[in-house]
């Protein structure tokens, strides 16, 4: 058992092992390991214009995908939550999970065929990238509010604030939104995960000059493969980070 | 008049559930109990007076003004839930002084308020704890408290003691009564505990099905329920099918009965109740017996601490009695005004049949 855990992990780990001793790598090729000791390449991916653009491009589109995940995902599921009839609900639910059971490729082609029609002509703009981030990224926050709301036992609360005199927005203010709070956020770092290292959809709906971190990054492994790692491992940081905040969040939610 | 129910009848959205023709005063001051086992419509009853549904038909008066077409905001009512639902981001004192919050009462006197409304359900000090580290009768008296320091017209209780131990139950109830007490405040008390009802309530409304059965002080409900229903609800009894014989007599499996409830006549079928505490035990034969007197052996025996139960078998039946003795008894009598007649089982209903 004992083995076949570790196997496993070792398979799991060596590839980003391997990224990161190449990305230290002064040359590697055809040798299992590279040789020598470099921080070229990391300099050189920092210094390299369409990967400067790159990264801001990305993180703009995930800092636009978090605001707008709250603005449409916060109402939306509590919208949803306290729909009265069930049927309501889950049909809401099921809509709202599509972009998941949907595969990324059928997706992206719709967005190809609608944008670039003369009356929407927004294929290739930063906005439009945003937008389908949104459109990936709000079933994850959608599910983790709900299950959310579902545990916090919202309607208990809301139903007691509002005998005791709360209108609509107090209760939405002081009570809905605190409660959710740990939610929210544990929902926004899964979703900028996502959004960070979103390739398929990104790939056919960024234009030339919008081309997000990931879509960049493939160009790389044409190149000289100290920097494709370099370029990679700067990636991988980014996800570890988002993952270790993620956990973090939830369970300071746990426990707060 | 605080709150007045008349003839309220209401069904949840595409069932047949809800509850039918509610008729119930409670003046101020006074605590109703509504009673009942899960299902009979007492939460619906306190959901339609918060405003969370609306009745299908009749009316809620609150102080004299319809409040139907309210929302729960503005009718002013307190209420406790059964899981308290306190607020868990805010602290014990914000949770009370919230309904001052939106209110638009200043902070300086909203603390105040509340760290007064805190002292006075016995939590002085506890007001920056968390909801969350208080126990569960402490978390009870924040939600009560919670739900009388904005002074509303009428205070509600969904069971709100069924989460606390046996123990902590009694001493609850009495509390809430007394919080209630020096309120002076309209109460309607929604509870499936007929004990914690017939303890503190002024009056007792028996709910089965949706609508109430009985309405009345708790030991007129307990010594003379209309029907079977109420009758087993608010306690152990015995049952027995009779036909009234002679004006004072009632033939029942066990034997003739006399009793001396007016208004049968001989022929009359009735349900015969007798409670079981209400029993004379003999532990000698007597020589001249006493009415319904009935020579047995006690077959099954529960001994319950205060109390003991015990099935006396008679002739092919059995009279089921409670006792604080300890002894066996060779013989049992039920004393005439022991005997209730209640209308017969095929009959349904409260009001068909002359019985009282």
């Amino acid at each position: 058992m004992r083995v076949v855990t570790g196997t496993y992990l070792l398979y799991l780990a060596a590839p980003m092992l391997l990224l990161f001793v190449g990305s230290f790598g002064a040359s590697w090729t055809g040798t299992l390991l590279p040789s020598g000791f470099t921080t070229d390449w990391y300099i050189e991916v920092f210094t390299d214009p369409s990967f400067r653009r790159a990264f801001e491009t990305s993180l703009i589109v995930v800092l636009w995908t978090c605001v707008l995940n709250t603005l449409i995902g916060l109402p939306l599921a509590y919208a949803i939550h306290t729909a009265a009839r069930s049927g309501v609900k889950s049909a809401a639910r099921l809509v709202s999970l599509m972009p998941i059971a949907v595969p990324e490729l059928v997706l992206a082609f719709g967005f190809i065929l609608v944008f670039s029609s003369d009356t929407l002509p927004f294929l290739g703009t930063t906005w439009l990238l945003v937008l389908a981030h949104v459109v990936l990224t709000l079933p994850y926050l959608l599910n983790v509010l709900l299950a959310d709301m579902a545990s916090l036992g919202l309607e208990d609360m809301e139903r007691v604030a509002a005998t005791l005199g709360a209108s609509f927005r107090n209760r939405f203010v002081d009570i809905v939104l605190p409660g959710l709070q740990h939610s929210l956020l544990s929902g926004l770092i899964t979703v900028a995960a996502i959004s960070i290292g979103e390739f398929q959809l990104s790939n056919l709906v960024a234009g030339f000059l919008s081309r997000t971190y990931p879509v960049v990054l493939l160009q790389a492994f044409y190149g000289a493969t100290g920097f494709a790692c370099a370029a990679t491992v700067i990636l991988l940081v980014l996800a570890i980070l988002e993952a270790a905040a993620g956990a973090l969040t939830a369970r300071a939610a746990r426990t707060g | 008049m605080p709150i007045r129910f008349e003839s309220v009848s209401f069904s949840y959205p595409g069932t047949q559930t809800g509850v039918r023709a509610i008729d119930l005063e409670v003046e101020d001051g006074e605590l109703v109990a509504l009673i009942g086992p899960s299902g009979s419509g007492k939460s619906t009853c306190l959901k339609l007076l918060a405003g969370f549904y609306r009745p299908d038909h009749g009316q809620i008066n609150v102080d004299g003004h319809v409040v139907d077409t309210l929302s729960p905001e503005r009718r002013r009512l307190g209420i406790v839930f059964q899981n308290y639902a306190l607020f868990p981001h805010m602290s014990t004192r914000d949770n009370v002084a919230y309904p001052l919050k939106v209110r638009g009462v200043t902070r300086a006197e909203r603390r105040l308020t509340a760290d007064a409304m805190l002292n006075r359900v016995g939590l002085s000090g506890l007001g920056d704890r968390a909801p969350r580290t208080l126990s569960g009768g402490q978390q009870q008296r924040v939600a009560l408290a919670r739900a009388l320091i904005f002074e509303p017209r009428a205070l509600l209780l969904d069971e709100p003691l069924s989460a606390l131990d046996a123990g902590l139950r009694v001493a609850m109830r009495d509390e809430i009564r007394r919080v209630q007490r020096e309120a002076g405040i309209a109460t309607i008390h929604v509870t499936h505990d007929q004990e914690e009802a017939l303890s503190i309530a002024d009056r007792v409304a028996v709910m089965s099905d949706g609508e109430i059965v009985q309405v009345g002080q708790p030991d007129e409900v307990y010594d003379r329920p209309k029907t079977r229903f109420v009758a087993r609800f608010v306690g152990q009894a015995n049952f027995w099918q009779g036909i009234v014989c002679q004006p004072n007599q009632v033939d029942t499996p066990i034997g003739r009965l006399s009793h001396n409830q007016e208004g049968v006549r001989p022929g009359d079928k009735v349900l015969v109740l007798v409670r079981p505490e209400r029993l004379d035990l003999f532990y000698e034969d007597r020589q001249i017996p006493p009415p319904n007197y009935f020579k047995g052996h006690v077959t099954q025996d529960r001994f319950l601490g205060s109390t003991r139960r015990f099935d006396f078998a008679v002739a092919s039946n059995v009279i089921r009695v409670e006792t604080r003795d300890r002894a066996a008894p060779c013989a049992v009598a039920i004393p005439p005004d022991a005997v209730r007649l209640l209308p017969p089982d095929d009959i349904s209903g409260i009001n068909k049949g002359d019985i009282s």
